[in-house]
């Protein structure tokens, strides 16, 4: 026998059908329906194969909690590999698959494992496939283990997100969580209320409750149309962060291929109201894991809010009152239904469900459900150590309740243990949170709603204006009996379905001394699946606290942390992928730079081009032929992401010197100085040029990364040790553009922009700077080359930037003017042994290293860093320095990284490394630059190296960190 | 995902801000400072669990530095001013 | 020149408008002028912006301020013989979100509160927004304007008609 949908009844819309497929076969459900509800009623009783042992699993529960049924969705372009079929709401076309079973779910070839199962415990795979190596066994056991498989193309879907800000955040729609809304409502308070499911009322909607009159059902959709608040359905909080934010993840449904199904939210509460309600467990029993096993409130939600009857045979164990809610439901819709109660006396509600024809076993258990791909019976023992068997088709268990607490404890909040209701409850958080109803362990509604009041009442003392409605009058209840599990019972029972984990698992870990709740939670894995133990997590403790002989809070939980469910990573990158990821600078004339055909890059947080292509070539030959440009001719490089820091003030000479490396209070005005900025710890973080425009005005050139950190280097200096000095900071970078001309002609192109500044080397040496005018804008031009070559740095407003580039490309012309990119650059500056910081240098690398010791001691100021280059580690003789090597094979570029090895009796060890390495089209050879231990004394001895590069070992001879023109006669001349 | 008040700007979302760890004061001058005095002050901090000093700056909004007392254990912020 | 060489950049017609929705407009401006004062008087009490006769004046912080002039040109002597000013209108691009749902794009950029005070009647923010550094302000009822530094005006763009775009969805399934 297998379920049915009911002719009435349930929260479903009977007149609005959906077709979808599940497996292939072509199914119907109703608006309103979740996947699972909708799988139910067409009779599927095999939902998928478990994770381990591929054992047949059915769907167990009816929500967030649910285990099993784990299914591959497709609808449209949407696409989740392990969707949860009972949180799922059912969408017209929708195609759904197991995601476990070959060939197929009912006859999976891998469920023989099963019989495999005494070698395949918790933690076998530690003892186990050591020999050849794990690798050898990896990728069949990731073929056989695991969940749904993820589709290989792109999701280019666009997932919204948004802030919001509220007085009140109520999380849960259920009956303590509107009391809450409607009370704060009435005090004026600014209320949010979120509900993960896509109506108000949590389980008001199938507990069968009447409130004011009414079922409670209908109250609930009566208060929720009148809530003047923002209320979010179909919205999980999933994660509670610092000081009040909460994370949502809302399902939203759309048609537009391009928008993902779901919004992010982080709202931002002064007060929370957790109303997160309760999770049920189930009891332990021989093969408990059948299909046809579920939690008796799931089976009561499927038949009141969903209108499928699970079964018309049910037994129902239980070791609480509220086993006999759900029979009662069952009973009502017309099933033969039979309560197992473990205690011999249960609360009044015994009689109303023995009323309405429900059979009691009570002082009796259930240790074993019968049936292999279905239950088909179920083996009862009583007190008296009788055995009964009885025919069943739905064996749903009730083991009691565990607070959803799992927010409260993301918060900071502590837990404490309550022996009378067998519940983990919220203590103490140190953020504005509060807790009611069922969450709080309140289970009887009148002291729920009252909870819900009180918690707004604290919030907004003597404004709430909203009284509680009437509620029937609550029977007389019998305590829960605990039954964490009966050691009488033969067979495997299961604690944790999704990961398969056993009480066998938990024994063993036990034994193995495994005893902590997080080695327990790690080495069975128990609690670790998509699921997060939400019905098994205190059942494993409390196994674990029986079978160490300890209480429960001795054990304690592990820590909760976000998400509650799993969240999508694309709802969380929202839209930032493709050109969102993350901000790119442009430069002023980067259309200049595209119409040139430029293949660009980012380069520390700005698009520039690498390198211009021509024709054909490929990426080699084009930068070959631009640094070859570069030295014949004249260059052309868009440098307008350089910084530009001005410093003004009557103190910027005295300031600038305690924070820079280099002498500066003396650079004369109109002149540039090469300068490194250090860290207290001595490493040099940023190099760049210092220009002195006047006494009182410097501006400093920052490499593009580097900018915004020097800027609030400077600003930490001023503020926290040198605040009376007066020195302001402007950051100009964007608001100006700098074009680089270099070359042997470039002087030649220059002269030809009307502009009546003396070039001539008298006037503008090399390292210094004038102003002027051309094409009717102020102008900067500096004498300044990072090419080795006869360079300049013209600078205007960046507005001009895209004119001036394109005036400059037309005049040079017959010049062979080249655009050349940051690659081509690259190559020439490192001809020269230019250093590139953080590519040339590391985390460690001290001045000394680069072979600029001088300012240590000429300055006689306290600079940043200055005493960390005093220590004994900064003056040891054998660091590492940089040098410029020369492989023995000249045409052979060694990669960038490859280590200088020493040899020393059988050992070998790395003396440093290769940094940058290029081929040269000046020298038609290779050229390297290398930090190596002693590498100064290296190229003194005019000595060689051994270098490792990827398997190959060869060796170079060190040299001056200069290729070529060490006089600097183009530069100068 | 503290909300920090910035002493000019007011609270502000964390992600407006910088941390730069405990404040030291700064010993020079550096010919007289001893090896073991200036690894200190560049390494040693005092790890509080509770009330602890340290340096934020507003970076992504006034740009200003400020130190603020922060219990490590609750993250509840007891001040922020400008540095003294 | 300046300002087609931007908007031309951006794609963007002669008014500028870069999305629209229901109920929402956002366009891109540049300055005319717009200087960066320190040492300068009036001194403005921070997070202010002033209505100064030749430019609205922003508090940046203790020491420093921003002059911005949509008309015309800012005279250096403005602020004082003593005032440290730089020229920084071509490192400024400006963008207006107006109309009844200007808030919509306020909360898809910005963790803070539109309603929370920060964006009151002569005050303005130095804050991040859609993960930028942005100065933003109320220019008049339902009129945002979010600075942000011209070389990730491009960005800014696309992720404002995005932002658009997923607005209306939202606005739309309500």
């Amino acid at each position: 026998m297998t379920a049915t949908r009911l002719a009435h009844g349930g929260n479903i819309d009977r007149q609005k059908p959906i077709t979808f497929t599940w497996n292939g076969r072509v199914m119907t459900g109703f608006a309103g329906d979740t996947v699972a509800s909708a799988l139910l009623a067409n009779g599927v009783r095999i939902i998928g194969r478990s994770f381990k042992y591929h054992r047949p699993r059915g769907i167990m529960a009816a929500g967030a909690d649910e285990p099993n049924a784990l299914v591959d969705l497709t609808h449209g372009v949407r696409h989740e590999p392990n969707a949860r079929a009972t949180t799922v709401l059912l969408e017209d076309g929708m195609q759904i698959s197991v995601i476990q079973g070959w060939p197929n779910v009912d006859w999976d070839i891998f469920g023989v494992l099963d019989l495999f199962h005494r070698f395949l415990p918790a933690g076998f795979y530690y003892k186990s496939f050591f020999k050849p190596n794990w690798g050898f066994y990896e990728n069949a056991i990731r073929r056989m283990a695991g969940l749904g498989r993820a589709k290989t193309s792109a999701d280019r879907r666009k997932f919204d997100a948004r802030v919001d800000h509220c007085d009140v955040l109520i999380i849960g729609g259920g009956m303590a969580g509107i009391c809450a809304a409607r009370a704060a409502i009435s005090a004026g308070l600014n209320t949010i209320l979120v509900e993960d499911r896509p109506h108000l009322g949590g389980r008001l909607n199938w507990c069968g409750r009447v409130i004011d009159g009414m079922p409670a059902d209908q109250w609930a959709q009566q208060i929720a149309s009148d809530l003047n608040c923002r209320v979010l359905t179909n919205a999980v909080a999933f994660g509670y962060y610092d000081h009040n934010l909460i994370g949502v993840m809302e399902t939203v449904q759309t048609s537009d291929p391009d928008c993902g199904d779901a919004r992010l939210w982080q709202i931002r509460a002064r007060h929370v109201v957790l109303a997160t309600g309760a999770f049920e467990r189930p009891l332990l029993f021989a093969d408990n894991d059948r299909p046809g096993v579920m939690l008796a409130d799931a089976a009561l939600c499927y038949v009141r809010h969903y209108g499928v009857l699970v079964g018309d045979r049910i037994v129902i164990a239980t070791n609480n009152d509220s086993g006999y809610e759900s029979a009662i439901g069952l009973a009502q819709a017309g099933a033969e239904v039979t309560v197992v109660d473990i205690r011999p006396i249960a609360g009044g509600i015994q009689q109303r469900a023995e009323m309405v024809g429900v059979r009691v076993l009570p002082s009796a258990r259930v240790i074993k459900a019968i049936g292999r791909t279905a239950v088909t019976a179920v083996d009862i023992r009583t007190n008296r150590g009788s055995h009964i068997r009885i025919d069943a088709d739905i064996l749903a268990s009730s083991g009691g309740w565990s607070p959803a607490v799992h927010l409260f404890s993301q918060s900071g909040g502590k837990l404490r243990w309550d022996d009378g209701t067998l519940t983990f409850v919220p203590d103490q958080s140190p953020q504005a949170v509060r807790v009611i109803g069922a969450a709080n362990g309140t289970f009887d509604p009148a002291a729920s709603m009252s909870e819900a009041i009180a918690a707004i009442n604290a919030i907004a003392p003597e404004k709430v204006s909203w009284s509680l409605p009437a509620l029937s009058q609550t029977e007389k209840s019998v305590a829960i009996e605990a039954l964490w599990q009966d050691p009488d019972i033969i067979g495997r029972q299961w604690v944790d379905f999704q990961n398969d984990v056993t009480f066998k698992d938990i024994a063993l870990a036990a034994s193995e001394n495994y005893v902590s709740v997080e080695h327990l939670k790690r080495y069975t894995t128990l609690g670790m699946a998509t699921d997060q133990g939400k019905t098994s997590n205190v059942i494993g403790l409390a196994i674990m606290a029986q079978l160490t002989g300890r209480e429960i809070p001795a054990v304690g939980t592990t820590t909760f942390r976000p998400p509650f469910v799993p969240v999508s990573l694309g709802a969380m990158a929202g839209s930032r992928f493709g050109p969102l990821h993350s901000p790119l600078h442009q430069l002023p004339a980067h259309q200049s730079h595209q119409k040139l055909g430029a293949e660009f890059r980012e380069y520390g947080g700005w698009w520039r081009p690498a390198f211009y292509p021509r024709n054909s070539e490929d990426a080699f030959a084009t930068i070959q032929r631009e640094a070859k440009a570069v030295r014949a001719g004249v260059g052309l490089l868009d440098a307008s992401s350089l910084g530009k820091i001005a410093v003004r003030g009557k103190d910027a000479a005295e300031f600038l010197n305690l924070i820079y490396y280099n002498e500066l209070a003396k650079l004369k005005t109109g002149r540039l100085r090469y300068c490194f900025l250090l860290r207290e710890t001595g490493v040099v973080y940023d190099d760049g040029v210092v220009a002195r425009l006047a006494d009182d005005h410097y501006l400093l050139s920052p490499s593009s990364s580097h900018t915004k950190g020097v800027l609030d280097q400077l600003e930490l200096w001023h503020q926290t040790e040198y605040p009376s000095m007066q020195v302001s900071f402007h950051n100009l970078t964007s608001a100006y553009a700098t074009i680089s001309i270099a070359g042997p002609q470039s002087r030649t192109l220059l002269a030809r922009m009307e502009s009546g500044i003396d070039l001539s080397d008298q006037a503008l040496p090399h390292m210094s700077l004038t102003h002027g005018t051309m094409m009717g804008h102020k102008v900067q031009l500096a004498r300044v080359s990072f090419t080795g070559e006869r360079a300049y740095e013209l600078t205007m407003p960046a507005g001009q930037g895209r004119t001036f580039w394109e005036h400059l490309m037309n005049l040079g012309q017959d010049l062979g003017i080249t655009p050349i990119g940051i690659e081509s650059l690259s190559l020439l500056r490192a001809e020269k042994g230019y250093i590139l910081i953080g590519t040339d240098t590391d985390g460690l690398t001290l001045p000394v290293d680069l072979g600029m010791a001088g300012p240590l001691t000429a300055k006689k100021v306290d600079f940043v860093g200055k005493r960390s280059l005093l220590t004994p580690d900064a003056m040891r003789p054998d660091r590492r320095q940089l040098i410029g090597l020369r492989p023995t094979d000249d045409q052979f570029v060694p990669a960038v990284g490859s280590h200088a090895i020493l040899q020393v009796d059988g050992t070998r060890r790395s003396i440093g490394w290769i940094t940058s390495s290029a081929f040269s089209p000046h020298l038609n050879h290779t050229i390297c630059l290398a930090m190596i231990e002693g590498g100064r004394g290296l190229v003194e001895a005019n000595a060689h190296v051994t270098i490792f590069d990827r398997g190959k070992t060869t060796t170079a001879r060190a040299v001056e960190a200069c290729f070529f023109d060490q006089q600097g006669v183009r530069l100068n001349g | 995902m503290l909300i920090i008040p910035c002493p000019w700007c007011g609270p502000r979302a964390e992600q407006e801000f910088h941390f730069a760890g405990e404040p030291k004061a700064r010993p020079v001058p550096a010919e007289q400072v001893s090896d073991q005095t200036w690894a200190h002050y560049l390494y040693h901090r005092s790890n509080e669990k509770g009330a602890h000093r340290e340096l934020w700056s507003h970076a992504h909004g006034c740009g200003r530095w400020f130190v603020m007392e922060r219990d490590t254990h609750t993250h509840q912020i007891l001040s922020t001013k400008a540095p003294a | 020149m300046a300002s087609n060489s931007l908007f031309d950049q951006l794609d963007l017609g002669a008014d500028g408008v870069i999305a629209k929705g229901d109920n929402l407009v956002v366009r891109l401006a540049i300055p005319s002028h717009a200087v960066m004062v320190s040492n300068g008087h009036p001194s403005i009490p921070p997070n202010r912006v002033e209505n100064l006769s030749l430019c609205k004046a922003f508090w940046l912080g203790p020491d420093r301020m921003l002059a911005i002039s949509e008309h015309g040109r800012i005279d250096a002597e403005f602020f004082g013989k003593d005032a440290l000013v730089s020229d920084i209108t071509d490192g400024i691009a400006l963008f207006h979100i107006s109309g009844p749902c200007w808030r919509e794009i306020f909360v898809r950029g910005s963790a803070e509160n539109p309603d929370g005070g920060m964006l009151d009647t002569g005050l303005c923010a130095q804050t991040l927004f859609a993960g930028l550094d942005a100065l933003v302000h109320c220019a008049g009822p339902e009129h945002l304007v979010i600075q942000i530094e011209r070389p990730l005006a491009s960005f800014f763009s696309l992720w404002l008609i995005e932002a658009t775009k997923a607005a209306q969805a939202s606005l739309a399934a309500k």
